[in-house]
């Protein structure tokens, strides 16, 4: 018998409200703040093409603010009806005080809730939700299931280049990559995401060697096992849809998972400009 | 008189008041919101997170004291924003526990040491790794230094408030020696100080002070801001600070003689206790002036200019500490204004002024590695001739020190650009070792004299083409001897060209050849940086 488990995620994983409908998935949208002080549950009120034009029109960097304990509590009241337990699954909490509100919540509502951080956000989230939701149909046995949900976020990394590291330094979320900024030369950071914080790969000069570090660093975590990947752009497609040309053209075997627009949250603090790879291996 | 217990009515403007005092000071606390993440939201978060309260309890129309406990605890829950409002939610969820948990409908002396420990238990509980130096220890100090209180028989309210604020503010002056990063901003924890304020909140409504009055004391808080001042700023050397009980002392006649003796003049009555702060020269003779007014029941001196030049000289020595915390230090030669402001905005720690024509000597590259702020250290020659400099400079020193083989600039910014903090420092030489062979490097400039090498006819004045030290063009024209030099360099299949210009090349010159690159190689991405260099018109690296 499939496992009764019901799921609560944020806002960060990026994926369509009909998506999140189909799975009887319940979303807690996080908050995005424009200087003017207007607010936005993102995905909800403002949509990611949205978000990029207004953030265009703007002088001053939007900030964000992780959704309140209340609407987890909501979420989590809904879903132990329907559902024999709970997984709510997050950004980390390294970037985010999400997890805290959700653990707060969690301990206000009687009920069985694991909260877990995908150690991921945006694509990287949605590409370990997608392969939970087949270990949730599969699976029979819960601890089982909870182990094998720490396994896929260890055989995932996030991978990005961001033309500026403007958005991450002014967002306060730029971690070890500031030892990268303020350079005179132009130059395109490459970046992960290692045990949630956000850790330089190096800086290269110009997109096409961009490209070609980006795809050694895909080889290196693959490791010679089969990977899917999923391609994340910014306010424009075509970069991240030439990287992804790119990687085909070397001959290099992945399961394809598609291409999708990083939302606005995550957006305030990677750019309009980002060219943003999943990679989740198979083990 | 003070309240002798919190009922109904005065924990609702409890509440309410230290909405009011949070939003006074929210951008303040905004401002110094450096931790977990410097987003400046700290004071807004912990103002929602109130505001939520106090509209609850405005609208609710009860003496019930429990039914207040419980709104305010849901309140505070429900619209905790950030992570400052879910562990404000918390303190108010544990302050009002003894008053639900026994039904009481006041919270008189002992029960508010009892409230103030139940609201630092569940506050670390709300928390999976409790920091230090953040909310919870402002939380912490308060709850655990009012509980000597309790063998005192007569307990007064006020007393309990009144140690807990103390104790509040004095943990909140400590939080940057709790937290790395606060240290490192110059600044006191952004929640503690929000804690801080709803204490003050506390013991104002307690002593029933008009909240037009009391701002004032909230303005004066706003000194906490730890050690930002300059020493030059501070106009008086000693803070002074009275508590006088007297009858005769008028309040305008008091600010008017301190205004005369100093600045930052504070006077408050509360019946008949007066409370001063100035900063002086001479706190003696106002001490002296006071004391024959009344009866002086508490004298605070303390010296600012001491504190500040203290508190300077710690933040200094963190500051060093800090750059010798560097696991590897870059050392680097290079000539000409623009190099040593890209090589340092790069990265690299020492620069030795040298080049072609003007080798630095080993003791000055010694100099260098001693300076640097690392017991391993990487040293970049960035031209053959100084590569033996530097080994002889290496072997005098006590570090573990590097010399990568580069042989021109081009190779040496390769070899930092490759350079990853993150890394070994194996890791490290490896990785710039192997990106040197990725950059060609072409140079540009002019004949001193006739000559003919490598079967090229020469004469001086001709610009000449350079890749990888050998001639391979001459000729008059600049374009065309860049362009055919740049063809033998395979420029077109390069991922990004480079050019520093010379110290003569003008901004017009500059123009002309970033055209001339973008007309002949479409494909490629470049970027064109004033170098500053002698002799050379242009250095160019060619990366594969």
């Amino acid at each position: 018998m499939a496992l009764n488990c019901g799921i609560v995620v944020d806002s960060t994983f990026d994926l369509p409200i009909s998506f999140y409908r189909e799975h009887d998935i319940e979303v807690v949208p996080l908050r995005v703040i424009f200087p003017d002080k207007t607010t936005y549950r993102e995905h909800f009120e403002l949509s990611a093409p949205e978000f990029y034009k207004k953030l265009s029109q703007v002088s001053e960097v939007p900030t964000t603010s992780q959704p309140p304990v209340g609407e987890f509590i909501e979420a989590y009241k809904k879903m132990l009806k329907r559902y024999e337990f709970v997984l709510s699954l997050h950004l980390p909490e390294t970037l985010s005080g999400t997890m805290n509100s959700a653990r707060t919540a969690a301990e206000e509502v009687d009920g069985e809730i694991y909260v877990k951080s995908t150690m991921s956000v945006s694509i990287g989230s949605a590409q370990i939700l997608s392969k939970i939701l087949e270990l949730r149909d599969t699976e029979t046995d819960k601890q089982i299931f909870l182990n094998k949900i720490d396994n896929l976020v260890e055989n995932h990394l996030l991978l990005g280049v961001l033309p500026t590291l403007y958005y991450l330094e002014k967002g306060g979320r730029i971690g070890k990559a500031q030892a990268l900024v303020g350079s005179l030369l132009d130059f395109k950071p490459l970046l992960c995401i290692k045990e949630g914080v956000v850790t330089p790969l190096g800086r290269v000069r110009g997109m096409k060697r961009a490209f070609k570090e980006l795809y050694q660093h895909i080889l290196d975590f693959a490791d010679g096992k089969p990977v899917s990947l999923s391609f994340g752009y910014g306010e424009k497609p075509e970069e991240t849809e030439n990287f992804r040309k790119f990687l085909k053209d070397t001959g290099f075997e992945f399961k394809d998972a598609g291409i999708w627009q990083i939302g606005p949250v995550i957006g305030t603090y990677v750019g309009p400009e980002v060219v943003m790879i999943s990679v989740l291996r198979h083990v | 008189m003070p309240l002798t217990a919190l009922r109904a009515d005065s924990v609702t403007s409890f509440l309410i008041r230290a909405a009011e005092y949070i939003k006074l000071s929210e951008q303040e606390i905004n401002n110094l919101n450096v931790f977990p993440v410097p987003d400046g939201d700290t004071g807004t978060n912990m103002l929602l997170t109130l505001n939520s309260v106090a509209a609850a309890l405005e609208t609710l129309k009860t003496d019930s004291f429990a039914e207040i406990a419980e709104t305010a605890t849901k309140a505070a829950l429900l619209g905790a924003r950030g992570n400052s409002g879910v562990i404000l939610s918390q303190i108010i969820k544990g302050f009002f526990l003894p008053v639900r948990e026994k039904s009481l409908n006041e919270i008189d002396a002992r029960t508010l040491i009892e409230c103030l420990e139940k609201a630092r238990i569940t506050a670390y509980k709300a928390v999976k790794k409790p920091v230090e130096g953040t909310m919870l220890t402002i939380i912490r100090a308060a709850a655990e230094s009012v509980q000597r209180l309790k063998r005192n028989r007569k307990l007064k309210l006020e007393t309990v408030a009144e140690e807990a604020f103390r104790a509040a503010t004095a943990a909140l002056q400590k939080t940057p020696e709790m937290l790395d990063i606060l240290k490192q901003a110059g600044v006191v924890d952004a929640g503690g100080l929000g804690l801080v304020k709803i204490i003050e909140a506390l013991l104002d409504t307690i002593n029933e002070r008009p909240l037009q009055e009391s701002q004032g004391v909230l303005k004066q808080s706003a000194d906490v801001v730890f050690s930002s001042i300059p020493e030059e700023d501070i106009n008086f050397t000693y803070c002074t600070e009275l508590l006088i009980k007297s009858d005769l002392i008028n309040t305008e006649a008091a600010i008017e003689y301190l205004n005369q003796r100093g600045d930052s003049v504070l006077v408050i009555r509360d019946m008949d206790i007066v409370k001063i702060h100035v900063h002086t020269d001479i706190p003696l003779e106002i001490l002296n002036h006071f004391n024959s007014m009344g009866e002086i029941i508490d004298v605070k001196i303390n010296n600012m200019k001491a504190q500040t030049e203290e508190a300077n000289k710690n933040r200094r020595l963190q500051v060093e500490r800090q750059e010798h915390k560097k696991d590897v230090a870059l050392v680097a030669v290079a000539q000409g204004s623009g190099l040593i402001d890209i090589f340092k905005s790069l990265g690299v720690d020492e620069i030795v002024e040298g080049g072609q024509t003007m080798n630095p000597s080993s003791s000055e590259i010694l100099e260098a590695i001693e300076k640097a702020p690392s017991d391993h250290v990487l040293v970049l020659p960035n031209n053959k001739n100084i590569i033996l400099a530097c080994e002889q400079a290496a072997s005098m020193t006590g570090k573990k020190v590097e010399i990568m083989p580069t042989t021109t600039i081009q190779q040496g910014l390769q070899a930092v650009l490759n350079y990853n903090p993150t890394r070994t420092f194996e890791e490290n030489v490896e990785a710039m070792k192997e990106a040197l062979e990725e950059v060609t490097s072409v140079a540009l400039t002019r004949a001193v004299r006739n000559s003919h090498i490598n079967g090229i006819k020469i004469d001086k004045g001709d610009y000449i083409g350079i890749i990888e030290g050998d001639i391979v063009e001459s000729g008059h024209n600049l374009s065309l001897v860049l362009v055919k030099t740049l063809k033998k360099a395979h420029a077109d299949e390069a991922s990004f060209i480079t050019v520093f210009t010379g110290r003569e090349i003008t901004p017009e010159e500059q123009e002309k050849i970033a055209a001339i690159i973008e007309n002949n190689f479409p494909e490629v991405d470049y970027e064109i940086k004033f170098g500053g260099q002698e002799h050379y018109q242009l250095l160019l690296a060619i990366e594969r």
